[in-house]
């Protein structure tokens, strides 16, 4: 970056591809001492080179096909999803994965392939969280940032965030006009589109800067992270740095949340052995290592078995397992190493890119077929722990 | 020398395109290792494993290429960089723990592992593995090894020689053999001891077989603030002289706490002129009672306060503190000059007002955070290297500071090595003889001459001057006489 | 001229002072040979002179301590001159607050402790025979002693040496403080070259303050087979023992007759501990609840002698009996019944046994041996990565077996180093591994 400020070195394609393989794991502002903000950095780089439109032209284009015009549209984004259902439905998909044509037609669309989420039902944000009624006396109201990809690839973890907060006097609403929080946009340099999904927000999810609500919940860490940058994000907006600022401040994963409120311990038993995977985002950027370990450790009969180095990224960053597939493979590999090493069933994390990485590296690696085939999120973990209670006290 | 652009070649057809770095915009952050020389190697490559490394130093030594093997560039003495350039041989592909051995406590691992990895998986067996560098979030085994790294806990344990049983080396002439044995001191020259701290100059590291050792029961962090070095450094030397080897004995000074304290929230107060961070361990009733010692030996000198850490997560944020010292100084100034003088331990308080006394001199901010127990200085002289002048001043103070370590009976350096940057100041402590019996131990690893060349050793062929004329004006100053 | 001409006259000529004497020089004795002269040394300068001239008339020298270790090593290829340092006996540098000391070569070990005992200070090396054995000598060889795992050997200690090279020159290695990567570590080199490359002439030592509190307990064991599998338990359980060792009936009543009467002549577990008082005593009742465990019943017995008791076990090594054989394993710790088992199988008649159970070392002593025996032996114990020297033997013996055993990997290299540092081959000739 030195290089490029004093003009040593040239923007070229090959600098560009060192900055495109960085993770942006942010492990290093943890390491720093000297505390260089460099996710900060790494986004003003790369929004340089974007703006300046150094990027290869092949790049560009797929850029804005697919982060300007599929992301930030929930309905296009439903679309794709119900696609997504029809290949796998009618078994298109494990023929093309057992043909391995893909592969050879093109390894990165057979990459993305096997990423591709098992498609579920999405979840209608504002109807199903209304349905849900909050345990009296309610404590807090809060509303829930749906993102873009979780409604489609894990709708039941939503599902299961609106009922424990229910559990626990909290009110949750979903604003049906919020949108893609625009992480990935920020991480890859697309400040401007970073900006319009912030205001759009902004706007969605606190119209009114008098009447905001007492939390604003997110249990996807990559999007957590950014949502929490939104007042640096427009600090230059006149008319938005103050909302900003006041959103950004309002902003809580739902584990930091859980803890700062005092959940109520679960009672039902889940007998399962799970290791927890750290989301870069939610321990490196936001510093949150402890929560998501109490509440598993709350629920009666799970055993936490810690892998090495936890907080070592698993290769998902992002959209980074689709654009460096190959580096984002090795880094998964030696995380699954790590997985493995342990007694877990299941392995449990916090957001959304980190599962989906997750269950790709279950399917790969796990020959014996030990583990869970799908990665969960504590939340889920937490939600059941409360079914069966509830259940047990009926019974 | 050949055509470099055939030399990359070569060393792509032998280990893959993705291993070889050589384009202008990727070498540029191999130039650079924390210290203030620079070097340009012409390629990097990325070895695999041993084959690799064996023959990527044939191909190099075919088109005469100077050989420079590099760890994490951590070691803050220049001894990274390939000061003639040439090939850099870049071990961090070879990270993997071979293998730990709970019952005869060792680890056969590659040279690449970082420092705290192995000891995060000794722990996993109730072992640890004792050299810890500060940087040991970085640094690797194989450069432990080069420069015979120390860090606190070497002060009861020992440093990396001390740890190292067998090593699989490749010669400078790419020839691959074990040396050493599974025990200690079996018969036969003690190689392994010869190639521990020889810098990277007689060859490559690929495999090391490593101790550990059981660890403590229990431990007490003690941590003691003073209102001037001198008391502080006056209860470092009564610590010493009480017959007490505490597990470390580290102080910290208040330039250094300004730099640490707002981001580490490590507790150490802001008005301090001095902080101890004194550790024993051992059995519970042991640290009882040496604990209680060294905190009445500690509370003789006036401090204002002393206290033990008494949980884990507090023991931990003290020694971030002292570990990420030298990272943290980028607050304060952009760039650091770290000096790793050694002197008697007795004469730590004189070379410690010596040292900032040279440092007001050269209008210098100085941060001191060492390894007080040891007499192993380590003061960072704090400038910016954008500002005219600043880099010669830094340079001339640092030799200064170095000639009164040497003059109190101490060396040039304890931990990081000689590398580039102490080059010329070794004939302050060894004359020409010594010397001479030096390269003709490193002469018998082969050739030699062109593997990490101008490291360690004054002068050599095609070393060139750069970067040396602060030296040699330091030299004009103080007198090129050697010290013994 | 060459070394083989010259005469007593000749080699009176050459140095003052100089014996040659016949009668005289049979303590210089080394695998039978004599050497044709001996000088004293008092000063670096002399050692220097010597070399010199011992260079230019191709005279072979061999650097002598306190003569406890001479049978250790080949036969030399050619013995002209003993050199003998033990009259280097001075202190040259102590500052007991920097707990570093530098003294000449010919010190002993024993008086080198009692000048640091006065300071509450010691070197924490075993050795046998330390009241005459020197610190030059120690150093020259190089090994740990029963408790080399928890301290290590002389080269952990050594932190700066002066040397006479081959030709005379006077070098210097290491420094003063305690930790040190000026420069390579020329110290650690000659540390165990067994005077192949120099002569060492003076010394630094880090030190160690003494321990508060020293204790030592026996407990005697139906074999030693059992008190091995004692030891090693207990090694196992009280990872901060300084000491545990296994001796068999033979080697316990050798060692009672040198003053460890606490091991009552029969098959003995010995341990010892430091540290604080309920530290160490602490360490040691980890020990001995695993050695009970291990089946040992008998009553504890302790001593106030703990210095003379142990050094009575370490003398052993060289207490070695009339025309018998010592041989020495280095194994590591986990493989050391093992390498027992397969010893006293192939050696019946072994007997005299002594096992540092957490340091991985044996000692046996046999009436005589077959070098076809030896050779099966190694190829047996390779594969443990056990290392087995013939420690004391008839010269016969010795050229037949290869004391040293194969020289392994790294043997090339220590021929170039030889070749450095000693081009003439006029030091030690022929007596150290490889025929170096």
């Amino acid at each position: 970056m030195r290089g490029l400020d004093n003009g040593r070195i040239e923007w070229s394609p090959r600098v560009q591809q060192h900055f495109d393989q960085c993770l942006q794991c942010r492990a290093c502002e943890t390491a720093c001492p000297s505390k260089v903000p460099y996710g900060r950095l790494m986004e003003a780089t790369r929004a340089e080179a974007f703006t300046q439109n150094k990027w290869p032209r092949r790049q560009r284009i797929i850029w804005r096909l697919v982060m300007r015009g599929l992301f930030p549209y929930p309905r296009r984004m439903r679309l794709a999803g119900y696609g997504l259902k029809l290949y796998q439905m009618t078994g298109i998909q494990s023929l093309v994965r057992k043909s391995g044509l893909l592969r050879r037609l093109s390894p990165k669309l057979a990459d993305i392939d096997a990423l591709s989420p098992v498609a579920d039902k999405p979840f209608y944000a504002n109807r199903e969280a209304a349905q849900i009624a909050p345990t009296q006396p309610l404590r807090a109201r809060a509303r829930l940032i749906t993102g873009c990809m979780m409604p489609l690839a894990y709708p039941d973890t939503h599902r299961a965030t609106v009922r424990v907060f229910a559990r626990n006097g909290v009110a949750v609403d979903a604003p049906e006009s919020q949108l893609c929080c625009g992480a990935l946009h920020a991480h890859g340099g697309d400040i401007e589109a970073a900006r319009n999904l912030a205001r759009q927000n902004i706007d969605a999810l606190t119209p009114q800067t008098s009447d905001l609500p007492d939390a604003i919940l997110i249990n996807a860490a990559g999007c957590g992270s950014h949502l929490k940058e939104y007042g640096h994000l427009l600090r230059n907006d006149a008319s938005y740095a103050e909302r900003a600022t006041a959103f950004a401040a309002r902003v809580r994963d739902v584990h930091e949340y859980l803890v700062e409120l005092g959940f109520a311990p679960p009672r039902g038993r889940i007998e399962r052995t799970v290791t927890y995977q750290d989301s870069c985002h939610l321990s490196h950027a936001q510093n949150i290592r402890s929560a998501p370990r109490d509440v598993l450790r709350s629920i009666p009969g799970l055993t936490l078995e810690e892998m090495r180095k936890p907080d070592k990224c698993c290769g998902s960053a992002g959209i980074y397992s689709v654009v460096q597939s190959d580096i984002s493979k090795r880094v998964l590999a030696e995380k699954m190493e790590d997985v493995l090493s342990t007694n877990a069933e299941q392995v449990c994390t916090a957001n959304p890119g980190c599962m989906l990485q997750l269950d790709a590296g279950i399917a790969r690696f796990d020959d014996e077929r030990r583990m869970m085939p799908r990665s969960t999120h504590a939340i889920e973990l937490l939600d059941e722990s409360y079914k069966l209670g509830d259940q047990e006290q009926f019974d | 020398m050949k055509t470099p652009t055939a030399l990359v070649h070569e060393l792509i057809d032998a280990i893959g395109e993705a291993a070889v770095v050589w384009h202008d915009e990727d070498l540029l952050v191999y130039e650079y290792d924390g210290t203030i020389d620079r070097g340009n190697p012409d390629v990097i490559a990325l070895p695999a494993n041993t084959e690799d490394v064996a023959s990527l130093i044939k191909i190099a030594n075919k088109y005469d290429a100077p050989v420079t093997p590099r760890g994490a560039g951590t070691g803050l003495s220049g001894g990274a960089l390939a000061a003639k350039g040439g090939v850099i041989i870049g071990m961090n592909r070879m990270r993997r723990i071979l293998n730990i051995d709970v019952e005869n406590k060792t680890a056969l691992v590659q040279p690449g592992v970082v420092n705290l990895d192995l000891g995060a998986e000794a722990e996993r067996y109730e072992l640890a593995y004792a050299p810890d560098p500060s940087s040991q979030r970085a640094c690797t085994i194989g450069g432990n090894i080069a420069e015979n790294a120390g860090g606190p806990h070497t002060l009861a344990w020992g440093t990396t020689t001390n740890h190292v049983l067998a090593l699989e080396l490749v010669t400078a002439d790419g020839e691959v053999q074990w040396i050493g044995h599974d025990t200690r001191d079996e018969p036969g020259y003690d190689l392994v001891g010869c190639v521990v701290g020889s810098e990277g100059t007689v060859g490559i590291v690929t495999q090391a077989l490593v101790r550990l050792v059981p660890r403590p029961s229990a431990v007490r962090t003690m941590l003691a603030i003073y209102d001037s070095v001198r008391q502080a450094s006056n209860a470092v030397s009564a610590v010493v002289a009480s017959g007490i080897v505490p597990a470390a004995l580290e102080m910290i000074d208040k330039m250094t706490i300004a730099a640490v304290e707002p981001v580490l929230n490590t507790g150490f107060p802001l008005d301090a002129e001095a902080v101890l961070l004194v550790e024993v361990d051992g059995p519970q009733s042991q640290v009882d009672a040496e604990g209680a010692r060294v905190e009445g030996i500690l509370n003789r000198f006036e401090p204002r306060e002393v206290r033990s850490a008494t949980d884990p997560i507090e023991r931990e944020q003290l020694w971030a503190g002292r570990k990420g010292a030298i990272g943290a100084l980028g607050q304060i100034m952009p760039n650091y000059y770290l000096l790793d003088g050694v002197v008697p331990r007795t004469k730590l308080p004189d070379v410690l007002d010596a040292v900032y006394e040279i440092a007001e001199r050269y209008r210098l901010p100085v941060a001191n955070m060492f390894h007080a127990g040891d007499g192993n200085l380590h003061p960072c002289l704090l400038f910016d290297e954008r500002e005219p002048g600043a880099t010669e001043r830094v340079l001339d103070a640092g030799g200064e500071i170095m000639r009164v370590c040497v003059d109190a009976g101490g060396a040039i350096t304890g931990e990081h090595g000689v590398g580039l940057e102490k080059r010329d100041y070794l004939p302050w402590i060894f004359s020409e003889a010594d010397m001479d019996a030096m390269k003709a131990l490193r002469a018998a690893f082969g050739p030699t001459e062109n593997f990490n060349p101008c490291k360690i050793f004054p002068k050599g062929h095609g070393c060139g001057e750069a970067g040396h004329q602060h030296a040699q004006h330091q030299i004009a100053k103080f007198g090129p006489k050697a010290f013994v | 001229m060459a070394s083989a001409d010259i005469g007593a006259a000749g080699f009176a000529a050459l140095f003052d002072d100089l014996e040659t004497d016949s009668a005289r020089l049979s303590r210089y004795t080394i695998d039978g040979l004599l050497p044709k002269a001996a000088a004293t040394v008092h000063s670096l300068a002399e050692v220097a002179r010597i070399q010199s001239i011992a260079t230019d008339h191709d005279l072979a020298v061999i650097p002598i301590g306190g003569r406890t270790m001479l049978g250790l090593g080949m036969p030399p290829r050619r013995y002209d001159l003993a050199l003998d340092l033990a009259g280097m006996n001075q202190i040259v540098d102590y500052e007991p607050n920097d707990f570093t000391i530098t003294a000449q070569a010919g010190m002993t070990l024993a008086d080198l402790q009692r000048h640091l005992a006065t300071n509450g200070q010691f070197l924490p090396l075993d050795h046998p025979r330390f009241e005459r054995a020197t610190l030059g000598g120690i150093c020259a060889v190089g090994r740990g002693g029963l408790r080399r795992n928890a301290f290590g050997g002389p080269r952990d200690w050594l932190i700066g040496m002066r040397m006479i090279k081959a030709d005379g020159t006077p070098i210097t290695g290491g420094g003063r403080v305690v930790k040190n990567v000026s420069g390579y570590d020329l110290p650690k080199l000659f540390a165990g070259s067994l005077g192949t490359l120099g002569v060492i002439v003076e010394l630094t030592f880090k030190l160690r303050p003494q321990p508060a509190s020293d204790q030592i307990v026996a407990l005697n064991a139906p074999t030693f087979e059992a008190a091995l599998a004692a030891a090693q338990s207990a090694a196992k359980a009280a990872p901060f023992l300084n000491g545990c060792v296994a001796l068999s009936s033979e080697a316990a009543a050798n060692a009672g007759a040198l003053g460890a009467s606490i091991l009552h002549d029969q098959p003995a577990l010995l341990l010892r501990a430091n540290g604080l008082e309920s530290a160490a005593s602490e360490v040691l009742a980890q020990g001995l609840q695993a050695a009970r465990a291990a089946g040992l019943d008998g009553p504890e017995r302790t001593t106030s002698a703990i210095v003379e008791t142990w050094q009575a076990v370490a003398d052993l090594e060289l207490q070695t009996s009339r025309q018998h054989i010592r041989l020495r394993l280095g194994v590591p710790p986990a493989q050391l019944i093992r390498a027992q088992q397969i010893l006293s199988r192939q050696l019946p008649d072994a007997s005299s046994w002594i096992a540092a159970a957490d340091s991985g070392l044996l000692f046996l002593e046999v009436a005589a041996i077959d070098a076809d025996v030896i050779k099966s032996l190694r190829n047996e114990l390779g594969p443990l990565q056990g290392r087995l020297t013939v420690e004391t033997a008839q010269p016969e013996l010795k050229q037949a077996v290869n004391i040293w055993g194969p020289s392994g990997p790294g043997a090339r290299l220590m021929h170039n180093i030889k070749e450095q540092f000693d081009p003439q081959g006029i030091l030690n000739p022929g007596r150290f591994i490889d025929g170096i």
